[in-house]
């Protein structure tokens, strides 16, 4: 399969006036054409950071710090601020977590659409982009997309804003679409519906999908491969079935016991104790030491990730020490 | 826009009842000064009670409130404002002659405002916790705690005392032709520039010491307003979708727009307010000083036009004001 993005040791700090916070520090993992690639960990572990720095969206306090996102052969982080809206919105889309935060109050849903075709197309009237919007509007099937292509934002359900996000999204024919949470402020009915629709169009559009969850259920039902994130480093890398049958990180082991697993009849439900490690002190060595069961001295030097078995990646001593022996 | 012309209508019909409440509180307040203002009318304590008598029943003084009230309605709306007993002129005469000094004062000031105040707010925003942001923080306190005739005071003494640059009273000389009644608008009307310096020489320092006492207010909302509308999701998820230069000052500008006129919609409120005393100060003859001048005298139905007149234009300004957030925010046209 062809790579169609490449992130490599990106870092992203934000600085405080508490202190520096490491919130991505060197994450690495690439993109393959028309895959679902899911981003788990538990909240404040970097997901949102990382998925907004690979089109540079940080602000300020925050500020990418090292690594490159290569996209075509180019580095996404090289660009000015004029190459990146170009790119923005055209060949790689954002599905933001809130749609009723995330469109304009005093826009229509179709004029979001409208504009950020015409955005992109040089010389298209709104006018015409409007008839864009109805046809999107269509294809992801909003009844009645004439009128609703009118409708402000306030007269729309919850589901339908995010429909209109993700006719955003997918109006440009993009590349890749990165949906950070997208199901999560939504009712539990819709949140199905906002899955289904955005694996179909991912086909229709051959669009990959980096999907950004703490829900190991989306994950099961959506991802192709897994990363899993803990405290702004990646702790697993796999694909989806080989993770839920075989985790190899504590973390990862947590996490699944935390959740039904739809892979492995498990008797009981656990939390992993203790929570993620403030992100300006972090922890010496492995991060997720302090709250592992199985932390040794080893784990105090900080563990590589490395290839387990074929195309599963772990970075911790116990999986290492086996591989060593 | 079906649903705007919809609620303007709306809006309109829930304005009548303000205005029937301002007539009766005009009424009521004017009739409840603990003074006889007859006896005023008619020449103070050596009046004959013959005089006062004939003023009062002149004056349907003599017949009961609701009935008084009926009659005062019934002139209102007919156009007639009763006639002064000071100036022997009807009320709305004077108004015509007085208000438009008023109303010039007003606009131009409100001019000041808008396009000072909103660029100085913009740039705070820009520039957020820079020297000039702290600066503008200063010329805002100053602003708003100055009292308005201290400011004028100053303002004379610089700009007409000590350096001799501007007039420190008076409106200037009326053009040869009164097409509005405003001395400065109407010289441009009839080409005289030489008369419209004069004019606008004259309308300066007044206008320059009203709007000084708003603008503050103004810089810090339309800061405050952008910061947070920049810093919005709606705005960064714009920039997400690649939006950039005029496409995304459009979403920033129209939702800080907001805000923005409802301070300006109150500022408008101090500023005739502020009129009053700045008139006196400057010897404005606008509707301030004939409205001071009236209430020296007791002049019942001069106060009585006057107030009507500023409730009016406050009712007037509300609607307009909520016809804007209309026209902007589709959430109010519910
Ligand atoms: N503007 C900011 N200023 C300071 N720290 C920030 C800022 N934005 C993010 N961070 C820090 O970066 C870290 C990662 O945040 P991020 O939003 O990526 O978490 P997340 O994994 O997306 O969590 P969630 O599941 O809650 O969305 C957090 O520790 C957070 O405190
Ligand atoms: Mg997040």
């Amino acid at each position: 399969m062809k790579k169609i993005l490449e992130v490599k040791d990106l870092r992203v700090h934000f600085y405080t006036y508490n202190g520096t916070v490491k919130a991505v520090d060197g994450v690495s993992f690439e993109v393959y054409e028309g895959e679902v690639l899911c981003i788990v960990g538990e909240t404040g572990c970097g997901k949102s950071v990382t998925a907004r720095a690979i089109t540079k969206m940080i602000r300020s306090p925050g500020k990418i710090v090292g690594g490159r996102v290569l996209f075509n052969g180019i580095d996404i982080l090289e660009l000015d601020e004029d190459q990146l809206s170009s790119i923005r919105g055209k060949t790689i889309t954002y599905v933001y977590q809130d749609p009723s935060a995330a469109l304009d109050p005093l826009y229509t849903a179709g004029y979001h659409v409208a504009e950020t075709v015409t955005a992109h197309s040089v010389g298209m009237r709104i006018r015409e982009a409007l008839r864009r919007a109805v046809e999107i509007f269509h294809e992801i099937l909003i009844p009645d997309p004439e009128n609703r292509v009118k409708s402000y934002p306030h007269e729309l359900s919850g589901g339908m804003k995010q429909r209109v996000v993700i006719a955003t999204a997918v109006a440009n024919y993009p590349k890749l679409i990165i949906a950070d949470e997208p199901t999560t402020a939504l009712d539990v009915t819709i949140q199905a519906q906002i899955l289904d629709l955005l694996k179909e169009l991912k086909g229709r559009y051959g669009s990959s999908v980096v999907m950004i969850t703490h829900n190991l259920g989306v994950v099961a039902e959506m991802c192709d491969r897994v990363i899993v994130m803990y405290a702004g480093k990646i702790v697993e890398k796999a694909h989806t079935e080989r993770l839920f049958e075989n985790p190899l990180h504590p973390y990862t082991k947590g996490l699944l016991n935390a959740v039904p697993n739809p892979y492995r009849k498990t008797m009981r439900l656990e939390s992993i104790p203790g929570v993620v490690p403030d992100m300006i002190n972090v922890p010496e060595g492995c991060r997720f030491r302090p709250r592992c069961p199985f932390a040794t001295n080893a784990c105090l030097i900080e563990p590589e990730l490395i290839e387990a078995e074929k195309d599963h990646y772990v970075s911790c001593w116990l999986t290492s020490k086996v591989g060593q022996q | 826009m079906g649903d705007i012309k919809r609620y303007i209508v709306r809006r309109t019909l829930s304005f009548l009842p303000t205005i029937l409440g301002v007539l009766v509180l005009t009424f009521v307040i004017s009739h409840i000064i603990p003074a006889d203002p007859v006896r005023v009318w008619a020449g103070g304590y050596k009046a004959r009670p013959e005089i006062i008598e004939e003023i009062r029943r002149r004056y349907h003084l003599d017949k009961p409130l609701y009935e008084q009230l009926i009659l005062y309605l019934n002139d209102v709306f007919s156009g007639n404002w009763g006639v002064s007993p000071m100036s022997k002129r009807p009320v709305l005469v004077d108004i015509a002659e007085y208000f438009p000094a008023t109303l010039e004062l007003s606009i131009v000031s409100g001019l000041l405002l808008t396009i000072i105040g909103i660029p100085m707010g913009l740039i705070a925003a820009l520039k957020k916790d820079s020297f000039i942001d702290h600066a503008i923080r200063v010329v805002a306190l100053i602003g708003t705690s100055a009292p308005a005739f201290w400011l004028a005071i100053v303002l004379q003494w610089i700009f007409y005392y000590y350096l001799g640059l501007l007039p420190a009273t008076s409106r200037g000389t009326p053009p040869s032709i009164r097409y509005t009644g405003m001395y400065v608008l109407d010289s441009i009307l009839t080409g005289d520039v030489e008369l419209f310096i004069e004019n606008l020489k004259h309308i300066l320092l007044p206008s320059v010491t009203l709007a000084f006492t708003g603008l503050g207010i103004i810089a810090r909302v339309v800061r405050n307003t952008a910061l947070d509308v920049v810093s919005s999701e709606f705005i960064d998820f714009a920039k997400a979708r690649g939006l950039q230069g005029l496409q995304l000052y459009r979403h920033i500008l129209k939702n800080s727009l907001i805000p923005v006129i409802t301070v300006l919609a109150l500022e408008i409120g101090y500023i005739l307010s502020g009129a009053i005393v700045i008139e006196t100060v400057f010897s404005w003859p606008g509707i301030g000083l004939y409205a001071v001048n009236a209430i020296n005298s007791l002049d019942y139905p001069a106060i009585m036009g006057v107030t009507l007149l500023i409730g009016l234009i406050f009712i007037f300004i509300n609607f307009i004001t909520d016809i804007a957030y209309a026209v902007i925010d589709p959430r109010v046209r519910l």
